[in-house]
């Protein structure tokens, strides 16, 4: 199995730097940075241009998880909104980067401007929908999934939100239901789409024990889109599922490799720990929590990864729920209250977590962690 | 023109109860629509019907444009659609009452190529006629069914795609609304196109055939119809384009003969010779108001708000059922398309926002007010025509957006700024000699926009509305008195009884090419209208 993964870390890592072995074509992405660029040399001072380069630059980065795609991208965008400063496309792009920064109020207040300013245009429900779904206002999420399905029957965005959705409410047999949609409405050309589809599926086959499903639709992803980072990360979540921990660690420090975050430490110390190496563990554990805590004030930051490391295992009970309570004043979406929930109960305000905990449940989530918690909260 | 002067200082003087500002019908007028023409309302009448003051008459016409020719489908009503009919009647822009029509399709020859066929009393095939497949001698065995004079029955076997329908009645909304199957155990039939005169010699028999009494005073007719709509939509979407000159001298701009002519067109009706599929539906007003019984024009309940809708099933966030959830289309379906007042959404909602308007309910549409306190289609006529409009927020266009005089009773709760199509059904019919396509604006206080008939010229109305002549003078003369499109009429005579239209035009029918019209002229500044009334002094 070693084998394996240094083969697809050679593999990951040549694609990467465009040097893919076989056959070297354009990503869907590319293909489209390209076409941007040509409009842009074309009409310079026209908005159409950046914005397309910032929307192709963002799906870029979604093929490689690499982040500079997206400072790009914010660069383009002030480009388009410096020639046009009202310009749709370049305000969605720039609600995307919003959200992809964590920046989700800030996403929720520009998207429901640009909802408010064109309501027939769907795709901006979803970028509604995405930021309410990360602040926990899932009735504000439903109603703009729910317009998404009502306004374009059958539309992709509407089955990928409403499959997120769903699965929040737990029926993870209709998000799979909707995904499945969503799958047959990708063009086979878009790849890295297809197979986030299919990492989506695998992530629901999880949900539902089926940790044998759940790797066949890593490796239809694999092969559809081959070097994606994001499915490397899926298949170390399989593997955890699998209880396969010493393939799981080194997935987990391959794609932390390919695309650095600060929570991948902390997974892959999780990994290293279940699978006996608690040293090694120990150590990355340590690097973990000197990043997460330099990062805790970004929007971007690993402070859920933070919020367990201290409080799984009481090693830091009293700056888990600092954490976890901050987190909470935020955003309010289920996995943050079970963290809140999980620091009050650690912290013996076994009433307040009772609360929190039932806040966290009562939307539907399935999460076995979520649940797990809730059951103990409950018990006690 | 003093009649029409005192009826506009009337209306601004009584405020808010205006013309809604539009050109013409909702023909595919939003995103959604355009790809969804079976959903597609063009349409929307209310008016309390001319032969009988007791009832009125509800027409929700839909999938427009129809060449009558267009076989061998024609234009079926959708089995997946729930048309519905809706009546405000306690003035908060939600329905009390619902009028569902439901359809379902038969293929009753499931191997002949077209939906319908037949010819005088059948014809079987000749004696040279060869072997079927499997060496069936054919000779003498029937090919064509008789021609189709009957919806039922005899004369019906041609009929090979037949449709028919249910009509329920709904009182309240959601999980507490109280449903009423009005049918009776009555099979009710759909009236196909008009195919040709092989296929259905007597198609007005046909026409006939299909209203049918349901009891308790209610009467229904569903089928396909000559579209009672008229406009020059060409001239009218080529960015005003309209056709002329007309003898006035200036496009848009009717002579004073050309105005009170309710019978002639001087432009082309784009709508002449399409059909259109409408449901009408006849109904006591005492099963409509408060109180349960017709009340005088005077009284603040007589006046009702009406319109219609749309829906197919939808696809939900959440997959168990709600049962919270009306079982009406307001729950479980999505609303694909309402109309109250004509052309609200063509006319005056942004293009960005004509889908939400579309979906939306009408007790929520302060969101849309904006569109009309300034209307981009003033601001046209002002570019143009070059005619001074009125400074916005343009109030006097808030297109009957409540309960308020000169349609509703004083004293009238005015209700949620909301489109619908408010009809007075105290106020008794005006007959035929008196009628005016000019509704409202001409004295006749029977026809728009207190409910809208059928021969209503809402597009002149509009126009001149859209351009001022509510606002008070100086707009409230001429020219905004006179703009028009130049078609004040209906190519084919409409009934005057239920269900008040023509029937369909035939699919022999070779669609008549537009009048020949001059071309198009740049208009001259309207500010110098001495020549219009005066043709002979134009230099």
């Amino acid at each position: 199995m070693k084998l394996q993964i240094t083969t697809f870390v050679l593999f990951a890592g040549s694609a990467l730097l465009g040097q893919t072995p076989s056959i070297v074509s354009k990503t869907a992405a590319e293909i489209r940075i390209d076409q941007a660029k040509t409009a842009i040399q074309q009409n310079p001072k026209k908005g159409d241009g950046y914005a397309a380069l910032a929307n192709a630059l963002l799906r870029r980065e979604l093929e490689t998880s690499d982040p500079k795609y997206r400072r790009e991208a914010e660069a383009a965008i002030e480009k388009a909104l410096g020639t046009e400063p009202d310009h749709f496309e370049a305000l969605k792009a720039r609600t995307m980067i919003l959200l992809r920064d964590h920046e989700y109020s800030k996403a929720q207040e520009l998207a429901r401007k640009l909802n408010k300013r064109t309501p027939d245009d769907v795709p901006t429900y979803g970028l509604v929908a995405e930021a309410s779904v990360a602040l926990g206002d899932y009735k504000e999420a439903e109603e703009a999934v729910q317009w998404m399905l009502d306004m374009r029957p059958g539309n992709l965005p509407a089955y990928l939100e409403g499959a997120t959705l769903r699965e929040m409410f737990g029926e993870v047999d209709g998000a799979r239901d909707f995904l499945s949609q969503a799958y047959q409405r990708v063009r086979p050309e878009e790849a890295q789409e297809r197979a986030s589809i299919l990492l989506r599926l695998s992530h629901l086959a999880l949900l539902n024990n089926n940790p044998v499903s759940a790797d066949r639709l890593v490796e239809q992803a694999r092969k559809l889109f081959p070097a994606y980072p994001a499915a490397t990360l899926q298949l170390a979540r399989v593997r955890m599922a699998q209880k396969n921990y010493a393939e799981a660690a080194d997935l987990f420090r391959l794609v932390n490799t390919i695309a650095p975050r600060t929570e991948y430490l902390f997974y892959l110390a999780d990994a290293l720990e279940k699978g006996g190496n608690v040293q090694e563990a120990s150590g990355i554990f340590a690097e973990f929590e000197k990043k997460a805590i330099a990062e805790s004030e970004l929007a971007d930051n690993a402070n859920r990864e933070l919020i367990r490391y201290y409080l799984d295992g009481s090693k830091n009970v009293p700056d888990g729920l600092r954490l976890a309570k901050r987190e909470a004043s935020v955003r309010h979406d289920s996995y943050t209250l079970d963290l809140y929930a999980w620091g009050l109960y650690a912290s013996g305000r076994k009433a307040e977590a009772k609360t929190q905990s039932d806040r966290a449940v009562t939307v539907g989530l399935r999460d076995p962690d979520v649940l797990a918690h809730a059951k103990i909260i409950a018990s006690n | 023109m003093q009649t029409f002067r005192g009826i506009v200082a009337m209306l601004v003087a009584m405020c808010l109860a205006m013309p809604t500002p539009s050109f013409a019908a909702n023909h595919r007028e939003a995103p959604i629509t355009a790809l969804d023409r079976a959903a597609d309302i063009t349409d929307w009448y209310a008016f309390v019907s001319y032969d009988d003051g007791s009832k009125v008459t509800f027409i929700l016409n839909v999938d427009g444009l129809q060449d009558p020719g267009n076989g061998p489908t024609y234009f079926p009503f959708d089995p997946d659609i729930v048309y519905s009919m809706k009546v405000d009647n306690n003035n908060d822009a939600v329905e009390d009452v619902t009028f569902e029509f439901r359809f379902q399709t038969e293929i009753r020859a499931p191997g002949v190529f077209t939906s319908y066929v037949g010819a005088g009393s059948g014809i079987t095939a000749p004696g040279n006629a060869p072997a079927a497949l499997d060496g069936t001698a054919q000779a003498g065995k029937p090919v064509v069914p008789p021609a189709v004079t009957s919806l039922d029955g005899a004369g019906s076997a041609g009929l090979n795609l037949r449709q028919n329908y249910t009509v329920t009645m709904v009182q309240g909304t959601g999980a507490t609304a109280v449903r009423t199957d009005l049918t009776g155990g009555q099979k009710l039939f759909v009236v196909p196109a008009n195919i040709g005169s092989r296929t259905m010699p007597n198609y007005a028999a046909l026409f006939k055939q299909g209203i049918y009494s349901l009891g308790n005073g209610v009467r229904v007719f569903a089928g396909t119809v000559d579209d009672p709509f008229y406009i020059d939509l060409g001239g009218t979407f080529d960015s005003l384009n309209l056709r002329g000159m007309f003898t006035s001298g200036v496009t848009g701009v009717l002579t004073a003969a050309q105005d009170s002519n309710d019978t002639a067109n001087i432009a082309p009706d784009s709508v002449a010779g399409s059909n259109v599929n409408s449901i009408a539906i006849e109904v006591p007003i005492s099963m409509l108001v408060q109180g349960g019984k017709k009340l005088p024009a005077t009284d603040p309940h007589a006046t009702i708000g009406t319109w219609g809708a749309t829906y197919r099933p939808r696809v939900t966030v959440r997959t168990a059922p709600d049962e919270t959830q009306s079982p009406t289309p307001d729950g479980t379906y999505r609303q694909v398309q309402r109309m109250g007042n004509p052309l609200i959404n063509e006319l005056i909602i942004g293009v960005g926002s004509k889908d939400r308007f579309s979906m939306s309910q009408p007790k929520d549409d302060a969101q849309f007010a904006s569109f009309a306190l300034d209307p981009v289609l003033a601001r046209v006529l002002n570019a143009i025509y070059g005619i001074a409009i009125p400074a916005p927020p343009r109030k006097d266009l808030l297109p009957l957006v409540t309960y308020a005089p000169p349609i509703a009773a004083v004293g009238t709760p005015p209700g949620p700024v909301s489109d619908l199509l408010r009809l007075n059904t105290g106020v008794n019919p005006t007959a035929k000699a008196s009628r005016s396509r000019l509704g409202l604006l001409a004295g006749d206080a029977a026809g728009f926009p207190n409910g809208r008939r059928p021969s209503d010229d809402v597009v002149d109305i509009s126009l001149r509305a859209v351009a001022g002549v509510l606002a008070g003078a100086p707009f409230n003369g001429f020219p905004y008195n006179a703009l028009g499109d130049g078609v004040n009429v209906n190519d084919n005579t409409l009934g005057e009884t239920f269900p008040y239209e023509a029937p369909a035009n035939s699919g022999l029918r070779v669609l008549v090419p537009p009048p020949a019209a001059p071309a198009p002229t740049p208009p001259k500044n309207l500010g110098s209208y001495d020549c219009v009334r005066n043709p002979n002094s134009c230099t």
